[in-house]
């Protein structure tokens, strides 16, 4: 420091002048010949030595600056050290202060649900078969208020109820009036005694209630009452995800049990990046008079599903099948003997066996949603029910019920439009055949509507729904049943 | 023609389509972004590298567990944040609306609850086993928790 202290000041004494008229603000001007005063050959000799001097003076400048960078990036990195040292620290007593946070992670115990509200008017032909059976007035209606409780006991084990309010039974048609039998309605309305205050009481359903255990991605067990894994709309469930306001015959008719009390083991395995095989194994009281309470048999029903699906950006596909077997029996209880000792004889009323195969796809590709959904059941009888015939009374033969039914949607790509606003419409068409051992079972839907989603907690659909007995002319031609009937509706589904 | 005529215009064709090839895949050196999205996960993870669509398959619960250190927890910044919203977009493919819906389906097709939200996801990280989540590269700390895959941000 010493030496650079000492050329700087004979630089200062040697240079003053030229130095001086440089630009005050350069902290290290150049030192070159153009700032030398002319005219001085005589000191050649003095000159040649304060230009050495000046170059060696730029060159400890130089490593002088070096040193200066050298010294600020060390004294950075130790201020970024100390400082993320700090930071680390900190973090450490926050992390102490939130101690049981890894309990506290996800949520504990939530609530929600859903619910949709209708506005629909049907018109029936006048001789068909429906007409008179079926409201066809212009109606408001709420046909789902549904809660959902969920508690997680632990990461792994979570407890889901989903209960279903409703306005029924009240309004339920029990009887209708025929020969000397009166017209019968369930009516719940009550009155309160203190205020005289009348109300109508309503019911509770309970849709699934189940424990489920899943410690491993490829294995998982549920027990309980749980929806029946197949096919796309039992599994979709709830309005606001579904496309049409009307349910598929395969639905309303439950050919395949929607929900069953008893076991399933489940998992996914991911044969392939994207691609996954979902799998799931049902043991249950299967179908029922009382199969939600008590299993009127030994016999369980078994099931299997099989789903392959791939999750694209822009492709998704999932292909599923599902298969059943169950037996139905229904048994009465009847007092034979009160003395000398009570009996109590119970007697199997009907009885019959089921195999129920099912079949689905889903394509969604570029805003297009194609699915579908196959479903056919063989019921075989062992102890077979007296039933209206179409010759009179007989007993029921075995028989086999199929339904199909395809749908198709484009979401119209108008984000640029309205923004988060989803808009698509949609077309369906439904095949059922019900009973392949009647005539005029047979009847075909088809569905043309629109669903308009303004939030992902709000669906507003609108549809209009034509349906018919498929051999309509030929029915009517031979004065047998039929059915035509034109459905006209919208739906608000909210979640919540 | 036999073979040891066609053998050196072979032989001078290599070289070149290697060169082509090389330059083709040469990509210059990237500097780090400050907005890059860096996926992190507890040091107890022993995994040290996952694919991105692994990742979305974490967040959008489609697998649930790690192969080794068993339960996996996916942690997601607070909703309608920078990070959140860039990484849907990077990683789930969706907006904000779609992963609602998203979930909203869920929840009511099978029970499913979406990730946790917190303030703190990247302390979180740091403080439970399993855990991942994700922040921006100028937020985030060494040592802190380990880097399992950079997402780099949008030019």
């Amino acid at each position: 420091m010493a030496a650079r202290f000492c050329l700087g000041c004979l630089l200062i004494v040697l240079g003053a002048a030229p130095a001086a008229a440089q630009d005050q603000s350069d902290p290290d001007p150049p030192l070159s010949a153009a700032t030398e005063p002319s005219g001085q050959s005589d000191n050649e000799q003095p000159l040649s030595e304060i230009e050495a001097l000046r170059q060696e003076i730029q060159a400890l400048r130089e490593e002088n600056k070096k040193e200066i960078e050298a010294l600020r990036e060390e004294h950075q990195q130790k201020l970024d050290a100390f400082a993320e040292e700090n930071e680390l620290r900190h973090m450490e007593m926050e992390m102490e202060l939130l101690s049981g946070l890894d309990e506290e992670i996800e949520e504990k115990f939530t609530i929600y649900g859903f619910l949709d509200f209708v506005f629909m008017w049907t018109w029936f032909r006048e001789d068909s078969i429906i007409n008179g059976l079926a409201w066809d007035s212009l109606t408001f209606a709420l046909p789902h208020a549904n809660l959902y409780f969920r508690s997680q006991l632990t990461s792994d084990l979570f407890v889901l109820m989903e209960l279903r309010y409703s306005f029924l039974p009240h309004g339920n048609e029990e009887e209708f009036e025929i020969g000397g039998i009166p017209y019968r309605r369930t009516d719940s309305e009550v009155e309160m005694p203190l205020p005289h205050e009348k109300f109508r009481l309503g019911g509770v359903a309970i849709e699934r209630a189940h424990l489920t255990y899943q410690p491993l991605d490829y294995l998982g067990f549920t027990a309980g009452y749980f929806l029946t894994p197949y096919g796309i709309w039992n599994e979709d469930h709830a309005s606001p995800i579904l496309i049409p306001i009307r349910y598929p015959y395969m639905q309303t008719k439950g050919i395949v049990p929607m929900a069953q009390l008893g076991v399933q083991i489940f998992g996914r395995l991911q044969p392939l990046k994207r691609h996954y095989l979902d799998y799931a194994i049902t043991i249950s009281n299967g179908r029922g008079p009382l199969d939600t309470v008590h299993d009127l048999d030994n016999n369980k029903a078994i099931g299997l599903k099989l789903k392959l699906s791939h999750e694209g950006q822009y492709v998704s596909a999932a292909w599923g099948v599902y298969g059943y077997y169950g037996e139905y029996r229904d048994r009465k209880k009847r007092i034979v003997s009160f003395s000398p000792r009570f009996v109590v004889e119970q007697e199997t009323t009907e009885h019959y066996r089921e195999y129920v195969g099912s079949a689905d796809l889903l394509i969604e590709a570029f805003g297009f949603r194609l699915q579908g959904e196959y479903v056919r059941r063989l019921t075989q009888y062992i102890e077979r029910p007296l039933r209206a015939m179409e010759y009179g009374v007989g007993y029921q033969p075995d028989y086999v019920i199929w339904a199909w039914y395809g749908i198709i949607y484009w979401d119209l790509p108008l984000r640029d439009l309205l923004g988060t606003v989803r808009l698509g419409p949609f077309y369906e068409l439904e095949y059922s055949h019900s009973d392949v051992t009647v005539p005029g079972m047979k009847s075909t839907t088809q569905t043309w509507g629109i669903n308009l989603r303004p939030s992902p907690y709000v669906t507003i659909k609108l549809e209009a729904a034509y349906l018919r007995s498929t051999d309509i002319e030929e029915l009517r031609e031979t004065n047998r049943d039929f059915f035509e009937a034109l459905f006209i509706g919208s739906q608000l589904a909210v979640s919540f | 023609m036999g073979f040891n005529d066609k053998r050196p215009r072979f032989g001078r064709l290599v070289p070149l389509g290697l060169f082509v090839a090389v330059a083709l895949n040469h990509h210059p050196a990237r500097a780090d972004n400050p907005n890059d999205i860096l996926i992190v996960v507890n040091t107890n993870v022993g995994e040290n590298q996952i694919p991105i669509d692994v990742v979305r398959d974490i967040f959008l619960k489609r697998v649930r567990q790690w192969k080794d250190t068993g339960r996996l927890i996916p942690i997601n910044p607070k909703n309608d944040s920078p990070l959140r919203r860039a990484f849907q977009a990077a990683v789930l493919e969706m907006d904000p609306a779609q992963e609602t819906r998203y979930w909203q389906e869920r929840k009511m097709r099978a029970g499913d609850v979406p990730p946790p939200s917190l303030g703190y996801n990247f302390k979180a990280v740091f403080r439970i086993k399993g855990a991942i989540s994700y922040v921006f590269r100028q937020d985030y700390i060494k040592g802190v928790s380990k880097i399992v895959l950079v997402i780099p941000a949008k030019r």
